[in-house]
This record gives C-alpha cells, structure tokens and sequence, in this order.
C-alpha cells in the first residue's frame, strides 16, 4: 500500500514538474513573437515614423 | 443717469438670455445628433485603418520579391531601416557612376588617376560590404559615415585636375548616367511603410473613438477633427507620388501632430458638453426649471450614465432643502 502512495507521489510529482516546464516554454514563445509593438494610446501615435525619398543625403563627386 | 444705468441693465440681461440660448442649443443639437452620422465617420477610419501591405503592395503594382523582403525585415531590423538601407546603396551606386565617369574625362586627358581610383575601390569594398536586409542602425552610421569621407577625400583631389566648364560637362554626363540607375522599387517601399504607420495610426484614433462612444459620449464633436486626420492621406500620402521631400515629409508630421492635438483638445470639450447634456436631460425629466437646471449643468461633476439619476436627485433636493432654510 505504502509502496503504491509512493509511485502515485511520485508520478504527480513527475506531471507537475512537466506541465510547469510547458507553461515556461510557452511563456518564452509569446514573448519571442510579441516583438513588433503596435501603439494603443493617442501618445503613442504622436509622431509618425514615415519616410521621405532622400532621407540618406551626400554630397555629389563633382 | 437713469437712461443709460437702463441700457447697461437691458444689455446684461439680453447677454444672459443669449448665452442661456446658447446652452440650449448646443445641448440641443448635441442630443439630436443621431448615430448614423457618428458611424459613418467610423466605417471610414475602419476602412482606411485595416488595410492590408499585400492590397498597399498591389495599388503600388510592387513586385512580389519586394513585398517579401518588406514582410521578412519587419520582424528583424524593421521596415524603416530597411528603406534607409536600400537609398544607402542606391547613393553609393550613384557615386561609383559619377565616378567612373570623372576618371573616364581626367584619362583622356592623360591626368594620373591613381589615388582617385583607390578611392574608388574603397567605396566599391563600402557597397560589397553592405546588405540592405540585415544592417543595423549602428552600422548604417558607420557606413554613411565612410561614404562621406571617402566622397570629399575624392571630390577634394578631382578638383584640382579639371577646369569648371570640364566639370560642367561631367556633370551633365553623370546626370544622364544617374538616370539610368532609377530604381522606382525603393520609392514604392517608401510609400508602402508610410501608408502602413499611417493605418496603425489612425487605428488606435478609431480605438479611441469606440472606446469614447462606449463610455456613451456622442462623437458630434470629434466628427470633423477625425475627417480631418482621415484626410491627411489625401494630402500627403498619394500612392503616386514620386520624389516625396524632406520637407513634405516634415509638413505631413507636423500637420498630423496639430490634427491630433486639436483632436485631443475637443475631446476633452466632448466629454464636458457630454457631462452637461447628461445633466440637462435627467433635470428636465426630474422636474426641474430651466434655470435651476441650468446652473446644475455648470456646478455637478463626476456624473456618468449610472450615476446621473441619484446625483441629480440629490443636487435637486439639496436645492430645495437650502432654498426652504433661506426661506
């Protein structure tokens, strides 16, 4: 009897240690994908990132 | 003395009398302004704000391999550096071409073209050295940097061996050349990443308009300020525009930021002509006068749709209780 607690003890042990090492690799994923932030306040959309045709400007050789 | 302490009176009372009027038209108009036309201004916003880089990439006629590479460097270096990337290359290939047509004059004139051709190499080794989809802002600084040296390094030794009407005429030749090198891919990246931020954009002021409404303000006032934000597409960001400046660029931020600005501030006035309709209407149907309703609408803060009734019922007795102690 003793002996079938402990298997079951043990297993448990075994299940939990399993499902909270899934819980950490997906808790690495949604942070590794959630990258590219998009703006929710009006302060946020403040200034607009956008880009002109000339941005990179030098001097010509002659 | 009497006639005109009567002007003055007749002239203040008829002040007040407008400014009450006033309130009560504003109220009034606020309270018939109907949902329709507060939804249209939406659908717009929903419309404009939840387009697609592939329907941008299509309207643009952008070719696919450049829609790829668009969609890979978003989620490394990102789009904007990319596009920087991609004009650096393009001034570097500039630059060998006028080069090449420099060293092609100074030849023919039997000129010693030695030191300007290492030169040459060194900004050829530059360009073998940069790839547009993985540089970092950091090395896109030092690149650029380089390429300015190396550019007056040579253009200070190129001087000297030629005369100004031989630099005119290198100069018109190395125009025609540039010409040829167009590349229309890199403008329409351009177009594509300015439209996409302006979406994201204007999808947090549709967010925000939904989110206003649903705290049951009307959007009566904010109407025109989000046609305005709406219409900065119109104005600045053409799908067809080629060769947009610096200073377009500059004036369609600037603008945003103003439309944006003005945009907050009415909403604020929104949220108070919102707070005192609410007033206004509950004390109306609480049996209140239009006077005393009137001086509520100014006085009672902190009112929301759940709160209205007992806030105005207590503001009401409490008016009547002080009114009976004065008595």
């Amino acid at each position: 009897m003793k002996k079938i607690i402990f298997i079951l003890l043990v297993a448990s042990l075994l299940l939990f240690t399993a499902c909270s090492n899934k819980e950490a690799t997906t808790d690495t994923t949604t942070s590794d994908t959630s990258g590219s932030t998009e703006p929710t306040s009006l302060e946020d959309v403040n200034d607009l990132d956008v880009v002109s045709d000339n941005e990179v400007e030098v001097d010509s050789l002659i | 003395m009497k006639k005109i302490l009567f002007i003055i009176l007749a002239v203040f009372l008829l002040a007040v009398f407008v400014k009450a009027d006033e309130i009560d038209t504003t109220i009034a108009q606020y309270d018939s302004s109907t949902d329709a036309q507060e939804t249209s201004v939406l659908t717009e916003l929903e419309t404009e704000s939840s387009v697609t880089e592939e329907q941008v990439a299509t309207e643009l006629s952008m070719p696919e391999e450049v829609l790829t590479e668009y969609n890979e460097v978003e989620k490394t270096i990102g789009p904007r550096q990319y596009i920087l990337n991609r004009q650096l290359k393009h001034r570097i290939k500039v630059t060998l071409k006028t080069s090449e047509v420099i060293l092609k004059h100074l030849e023919r004139k039997n000129v010693s073209t030695t030191e300007l051709v290492a030169i040459q190499q060194k900004i050829k080794d530059l360009d073998a050295s940069i790839d547009p989809k993985t540089m970092t802002k950091a090395g896109f600084d030092e690149k650029l940097a380089l390429l300015k040296g190396y550019i007056r390094e040579f253009k200070l030794k190129a001087s000297s061996l030629s005369s100004e009407s031989e630099k005119e005429a290198m100069r018109a030749e190395a125009n025609e050349e540039v010409k040829k090198l167009q590349d229309d891919n890199i403008s329409k990246l351009a177009r594509l990443h300015n439209r996409m931020q302006y979406a994201r954009a204007l999808r947090v002021i549709k967010n925000d308009a939904i989110k206003f409404r649903q705290d049951n303000e009307k959007l009566l006032m904010l109407k025109e300020r989000m046609i305005a934000l709406h219409q900065i597409r119109q104005q600045y960001l053409h799908n067809n525009a080629t060769n947009v400046s610096r200073e377009d660029i500059e004036a369609l931020k600037s603008e945003w930021k103003e439309r944006l600005r003005n945009y907050r501030e009415d909403q604020k006035s929104a949220r108070e002509l919102a707070r005192q309709a609410r007033v206004y209407t509950q004390g109306i149907k609480q049996n209140m006068t239009r006077e005393q309703v009137r001086q509520m609408a100014t006085e009672l803060k902190d009112v929301n749709k759940d709160n209205i009734q007992d806030k105005v019922r207590a503001f009401k007795e409490n008016k009547l209780n002080r009114g009976g102690n004065a008595q």
